[in-house]
């Protein structure tokens, strides 16, 4: 444990300094390395992780005066760091001061002097004498903050008991000034239990980072010095706490139960409408559980919600903590650098983390009873991989059901979890005898024989049957997943989900998950990891599996839509012209031909070159197109429409990720990687001696779990060029609308996606078209081929879905 | 949770009491034998189990415990659900804590199972030296208000297994006396598989044979 003597080398912080604000690396780079667990160095070694804070510092502080655009290199947050700890420096002078204008003994502020005792205001014995009654005497309001400072100590007194850091009595003074005056400042949240324990971290990592004034600089960068200066680092945690409560005070609020009036309560009619009072952190929990969690996983859900859990007894730590009870703290850490670089708010990213997790024990949850599944949810299962790449993995994760909240991912997540934490997608059975007391048996004695049902919690490790290597995923999915699904007759949500899975079952099979007899044995260990992009890799490196796949894959969309449009293109070619007499209806007909004959040569040309970026146009005629187009349109919002309406609430998806690794930082060990990479590797997880020596791409980013199963060809999915940010540092405001060069723009992400061309130049077209283009694919692509075994024969009628005509 | 897999009883029992008072680390002290000088403070909910013997049944307490200064609020009817019996702690050294007794009584009047069985713990009796709540007054004080009264220390450990063994006793009194009219008991709590008990005097008593 890194105490205030094991602080790291300033070189070593420096190192980072200038991994983030001299290496020419945007911001979202940054923090898409960050959430990939690549910023940093040592980040296995402890809680204490060198230069963790500057990174915080980066990604929490706002960037004065003006937020610069994310594809640009970061200035240090100097001007917002001076502007703060005034700030703190002053408020502390003035909410310390006693109302006779003394301070605590020894009170020091950074910065400033301490003025003495001031005489002036000890004028008036009547109302300024700590002894008088009077309702203005300044000193009750003194002795409340007395009060206030004792409560919070008690807590920081507790803070980290394991950690021999926070036994230091300066410290717990420290973190009791900032939470002190953040309670001051926020009255109607003040200070609650648990702030003490997001506070400590921010303060530790930015003591851990503190470089003393007298020391010398490496390179003597006076910005460098001052960021890091010793002096400021409680004013600092009280920056980046202000930063990380604003997104999450909320939970933390609370008022007395009354009803409230709503501010639009006075309806038309003139009635006051009274709403009872539900905690923001309540009304979040049950988001998590009975929005996202069902709608994700609904045998998990289900299986919770039958067994009573109410979402705020384990989601309240959760939240309120970000789960630094949860996880070791070293790992804890990690997942705060990535919470603090997601694109999305640290809120809902910690949302969906929770839905992650979930998901992540759903196998010990789902045979389980209420108090076993609550021993799960408040003593999280430890995960058994000793690596970061679990949390990195949860954050990814959790951007994947963020971005595309259907069952689809979330069952893909199950198959990740098998295939990279080897938890097995089987569910247990729940041990024999075992039953929930029946209405009637209160009271019941429940005789020994059949009173072993608490046996489970003993047993849950052993009964798991570790599925077999040669299990294939449909398999798989088929017994873990389908039948169970199907058994149980959850509901139409889930039913859904189960025939999309079905659909696509040929393809997961053939995209992502190989037996290892098969000849990839050693990627088919790695199926969801993204593997390095092309211009990555090196020239004597040959072309990945994967994107030979996707060629091929490619090629066949291709020759699909070539096909389709030689059908039209006959079909004109093949109408009569002798018996029409119009002479309109004659020159229309010509006229189509005379398209079809230029269609024709195109489809020629497609054929002769190779073009790859076919003109969806130039395949059909001007009418034809426009026909098909329409119809597209209209069924896609229709298609939106059916989903709202069925609360599936599925298609919000994004480009796959593909990650660039920061390349200055890991260059050396790239090439160190690539041999490593090339080696065959039969061991299911992630070897944690590998990710430590190769911090950029083998560990890197996986495939989001979205996409291999709700899109028939998932290799199309990935890019063809370069993209330098992963989906979810895309804000959706800042989809790259556009983006002429470098292939950014999501129609080149979706090459076989027949977007009309006028879709590229919509504001937002990221979203937009993402979205049904997910929702066709997802829910309709495939569907024909399988439509005999939808459960459903609604399921059959959305098979009509065929915008452009191009999936017959 | 391995001693639990057989009882013939499972009882929910909540901790409650101002933050400080020791609440936790009764928990840990009655379920693990442990005592933490510096305990984290408790955030949300925990719960543990241990089972005890009473006149020959195995009775499993489940117990939860959550942090004194939420005052259950965000999660006021899920932590009571269930609950067949409170105890309600506060410091001996600490007289505040013992004001707040009241507000907890309140508290427990208005969100928990009017049978509730409460008792009155006064924790930290080996501060002796820093006693600001005489034991008569709390006595006094419990008479009055029909709790059950007991000091204890999580630190040397005195009196907390006596506790819980009377409380659960107690509980499991009510019950087996109830269990022969348990038919015709409609409450339930359908949620959990904790064996609700019927505490509810006002309840039919016919006793139903088979
Ligand atoms: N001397 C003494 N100290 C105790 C005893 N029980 C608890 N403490 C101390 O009191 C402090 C608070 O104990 P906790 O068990 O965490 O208190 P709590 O009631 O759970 O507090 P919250 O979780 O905040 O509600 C810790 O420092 C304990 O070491 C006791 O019997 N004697
Ligand atoms: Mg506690």
């Amino acid at each position: 444990m890194a105490d205030r003597q094991t602080r790291p080398a300033p070189q070593l912080i420096k190192l980072v300094y200038d991994q983030l604000f001299h290496s020419g690396n945007s911001l979202s780079r940054l923090k898409e390395a960050a959430l990939g667990g690549r910023l940093f160095r040592s980040i296995n070694d402890g809680i204490g992780v060198a230069g963790r804070s500057l990174a915080w510092k980066l990604f929490l502080l706002p960037l004065e005066p003006l937020e610069p655009p994310p594809n640009v290199p970061p200035t240090p947050p100097i001007d917002s760091l001076r502007k703060s700890r005034m700030e703190y420096s002053h408020l502390l002078l003035d909410k310390m001061r006693a109302p006779d204008g003394s301070y605590v003994e020894g009170f020091t502020v950074p910065g400033l002097t301490v003025p003495r005792k001031d005489q002036s205001g000890a004028a008036d014995l009547e109302t300024n004498n700590p002894l008088s009654l009077h309702d203005e005497n300044p000193w009750k309001a003194w002795f409340a903050s007395v009060e206030l400072r004792k409560t919070i100590l008690q807590d920081v007194e507790r803070t980290f008991p394991d950690i021999g850091y926070f036994r230091n009595q300066d410290v717990q003074q420290q973190l009791t000034n900032v939470l002190f005056l953040y309670a001051v400042m926020h009255p109607d949240i003040g200070y609650r239990q648990g702030m003490h324990e997001l506070l400590a971290p921010l303060y530790f990592a930015i003591d851990f980072d503190s470089i003393s004034e007298s020391s010398e600089t490496p390179g003597s960068d006076f910005t460098f010095q001052e960021i890091c200066s010793r002096t400021w680092v409680a004013a600092d945690s009280w920056a980046l706490f202000l930063s990380v409560m604003r997104g999450i005070s909320r939970w933390y609020e609370w008022r007395e139960a009354i009803a409230v009036t709503e501010s639009n309560a006075l309806g038309a009619n003139g009635q006051v409408t009274l709403k009872p009072y539900v905690a923001p952190i309540v009304e979040t929990c049950n988001k998590i559980q009975g929005t996202f969690l069902r709608t994700v996983d609904p045998a998990l859900y289900k299986s919770m919600q039958s067994a009573g859990i109410e979402p705020q007894i384990y989601g309240i730590r959760w939240l309120r903590l970000l789960f630094t009870r949860e996880f070791p703290m070293h790992d804890a850490m990690a997942l705060w650098d990535g919470l603090f670089s997601c694109v999305s708010s640290i809120a809902d990213t910690t949302e969906w983390i929770c839905v992650a997790m979930l998901i992540r024990i759903r196998n010990k949850l789902i045979p389980s009873d209420y108090s076993t599944q609550l021993t799960y949810l408040l003593r999280y299962p430890p995960t058994e991989e000793g690596s970061l790449n679990h949390i990195i993995l949860l954050l990814r994760q959790a951007a994947a059901l963020e971005m595309t909240r259907t069952p689809s991912t979330g069952a893909s997540l199950v198959v990740e979890n098998r295939n990279i934490l080897n938890i097995p997608v089987d569910i247990p059975d729940p041990p024999m005898g075992r039953r929930r007391p029946r209405p009637g048996e209160r009271g019941h004695q429940v005789s020994p024989s059949e009173g072993h049902f608490q046996g489970i919690t003993g047993a849950h490790g052993e009964n798991i049957r570790s599925p077999s290597h040669q299990m294939g995923i449909p398999e798989l999915l088929a017994r873990g997943l389908l039948d169970r699904g199907e058994s149980l007759g959850i509901n139409k949500t889930f039913m859904n989900a189960v025939s999309e899975l079905k659909r696509n079952l040929p393809d997961l099979a053939a995209s992502l998950v190989r037996t290892p007899s098969a000849s990839s044995a050693s990627y088919a260990a790695y199926p969801l990891l993204d593997e390095r992009p092309q211009e990555e890799r090196p020239s004597w490196e040959p072309r990945s599996r994967f994107e030979m796949e996707r060629e091929v894959s490619e090629m066949r969309q291709l020759n699909k839509r070539l096909g389709e449009s030689v059908g039209w293109i006959v079909d004109v070619l093949l109408q009569d012209e002798d018996g029409i007499e119009d002479a309109q209806q004659l020159s229309t007909i010509q006229n189509k031909k005379r398209e079809a004959l230029e269609s024709l040569s195109y489809v020629r040309d497609v054929l002769n070159s190779g073009v790859s970026n076919v003109e969806e146009d130039r395949l059909w005629g001007a009418d034809e197109y426009k026909r098909r187009e329409e119809k597209y349109q209209a069924e896609a919002s229709e298609n939106e429409g059916r989903e709202e309406s069925s609360q599936l609430n599925v298609p919000r998806s994004a480009p796959d990720p593909v990650t660039l690794p920061l390349s200055n930082a890991a260059d050396n060990s790239r090439k160190f990687d690539n041999k490593f990479a090339s080696f065959p590797r039969d061991n299911r997880r992630f070897s944690p001696n590998t990710s430590s020596a190769t911090p950029s791409s083998t560990r890197g980013f996986m495939r989001p779990p979205g996409f291999p199963l709700s899109s028939k060809t998932p290799p199309n999915l990935v890019p063809n060029t370069s993209t330098s940010l992963a989906p979810w540092s895309y804000p959706w405001t800042q989809a790259p609308v556009g983006s002429s060069s470098g292939g950014h723009s999501p129609n080149t992400v979706h090459p076989s996606i027949p977007v009309p061309p006028r879709e590229v130049t919509r504001p937002l077209v990221g979203l937009h078209s993402y979205r049904t283009a997910n929702s066709i694919i997802g829910t309709h692509q495939v569907a024909d081929k399988v439509a005999d075994q939808s459960p459903k024969t609604q399921d059959t009628t959305e098979v009509q879905h065929d915008p452009l005509g191009v999936l017959r | 949770m391995a001693e639990g897999s057989n009882y013939d009883f499972l009882f929910k029992v909540v901790l409650i009491g101002d933050s400080g008072v020791g609440k936790s680390n009764l928990l840990s002290r009655f379920t693990r034998n442990e005592f933490h000088v510096d305990s984290k403070s408790t955030i949300g909910v925990e719960f543990a189990t241990r089972s005890i013997n009473v006149d020959g049944k195995t009775v499993k307490a489940q117990i939860w415990d959550t942090a004194g200064q939420e005052r259950y609020r965000a999660i006021t009817s899920a932590y009571y659900r269930g609950a067949v019996g409170a105890l309600l702690v506060y410091d001996i050294a600490k007289h505040a804590t013992y004001d707040s007794v009241t507000r907890w009584l309140k508290e427990l009047r208005d969100h928990a199972d009017s049978n509730i069985v409460i008792m009155l713990v006064g924790n930290k009796s080996d501060l002796k030296h820093l006693r600001a709540v005489p034991t008569e007054e709390a006595k006094a004080f419990s008479t009055e208000n029909e709790l059950s009264f007991i000091e204890t220390s999580a630190l040397d450990a005195s009196n907390v297994d006596s506790a819980f063994q009377t409380i659960l006793t107690g509980i499991y009194r009510i019950v087996s006396s109830k269990s022969l009219e348990q038919s015709a008991d409609p409450i339930r709590a359908p949620t959990s598989d904790t064996i609700p008990v019927a505490i509810d005097s006002s309840a039919p008593s016919q006793s139903k044979c088979c």
